[in-house]
């Protein structure tokens, strides 16, 4: 059984209601309605600005940058596949390697907005920012992929 | 007695917007560069329905590149207001345009790949 104030901060967290008020900036949240409230369903809109208050607008803007990083990499990848398919020539697995660039630049493009807006809501919950794998084997994907062609390469040369 | 000078000329000395402004532009020039290569490649194979995507995707790249060097400008007055600035519909446009993008960029390298299967 939990009291008042354990259903209150599960509430906060799941954006239903609003945060605490610290500061004088001003909570964006609106009244929670009676059916969320009753079933206790998280609410997850995809505009971070219904829960929470108004953060520090340095870290707004600093997760705005992230999310263009991460869009950048995914950018980046698919113009690595585009021009492993366009500009190599004479290499056998080149499609392959084209491939596997675009599905790690899609996979990277489809996780930036949710990553973004889960960053945005941490903050004006002021609760610790979400945890990605993401990061990690995009990392190791790329450096195998980078092993594998330059083994390829060498092969091809011979 | 009050100066004439505007007073979000001097909120902040860490430069947040120019520096977030350049990121936008470096992005929108990135998508310039990936929607090039999309064209590029669906014209070698003569696919315009590809060309005419890549030449959206070209003109919605240009169109961020210009919304960003002229948007940051209007964020000092809301911040010196301390106005929220958040902007969930423009990461939410470029967010969903890149999936685009990225994914006719596979689509095409499949139908490339599929074709020199087949020959």
């Amino acid at each position: 059984m939990i009291d008042l104030s354990q259903q209150l901060a599960l509430l906060r967290k799941a954006g239903i209601v609003e945060a605490e008020r610290s500061g004088s900036r001003t909570p964006i949240s609106s009244a929670p309605s009676h059916d969320a409230c009753r079933t206790m369903r998280p609410r997850r809109s995809s505009d971070p600005r219904t829960v929470g208050e108004q953060p520090d607008y340095r870290f707004t803007l600093a997760n705005e940058r992230t999310f263009l990083a991460w869009i950048r990499t995914a950018l980046a990848l698919a113009a690595g596949g585009l021009g492993a398919i366009s500009i190599i020539e004479n290499f056998y697995g080149k499609e392959l390697l084209g491939l596997t660039l675009l599905g790690l630049s899609l996979l990277t493009s489809s996780t930036a907005y949710r990553r973004w807006a889960a960053n945005e809501r941490a903050i004006r919950l002021r609760e610790p920012l979400p945890s990605s794998q993401l990061p990690k084997l995009l990392a190791a994907g790329t450096a195998l992929l980078a092993v594998g062609v330059a083994v390829l390469f060498a092969l091809g040369a011979q | 007695m009050t100066s004439e000078q505007p007073r979000w000329t001097q909120v902040d000395p860490g430069v947040q917007q120019e520096r977030t402004a350049l990121a936008w532009e470096r992005t929108a020039i990135s998508a310039i560069v990936v929607s090039t290569l999309v064209i590029r490649v669906a014209a070698a194979n003569d696919r315009w329905p590809f060309i005419v995507l890549g030449a959206t995707f070209l003109a919605g790249s240009a169109a961020v590149l210009l919304w960003a060097s002229s948007h940051y400008h209007d964020l000092h007055e809301p911040i010196a207001n301390d106005h929220d600035i958040v902007q969930p519909r423009a990461a939410r446009y470029v967010g969903i345009g890149t999936i685009l993008l990225t994914s006719t960029a596979l689509v095409i390298t499949l139908l490339d790949a599929a074709e020199s299967l087949n020959s």
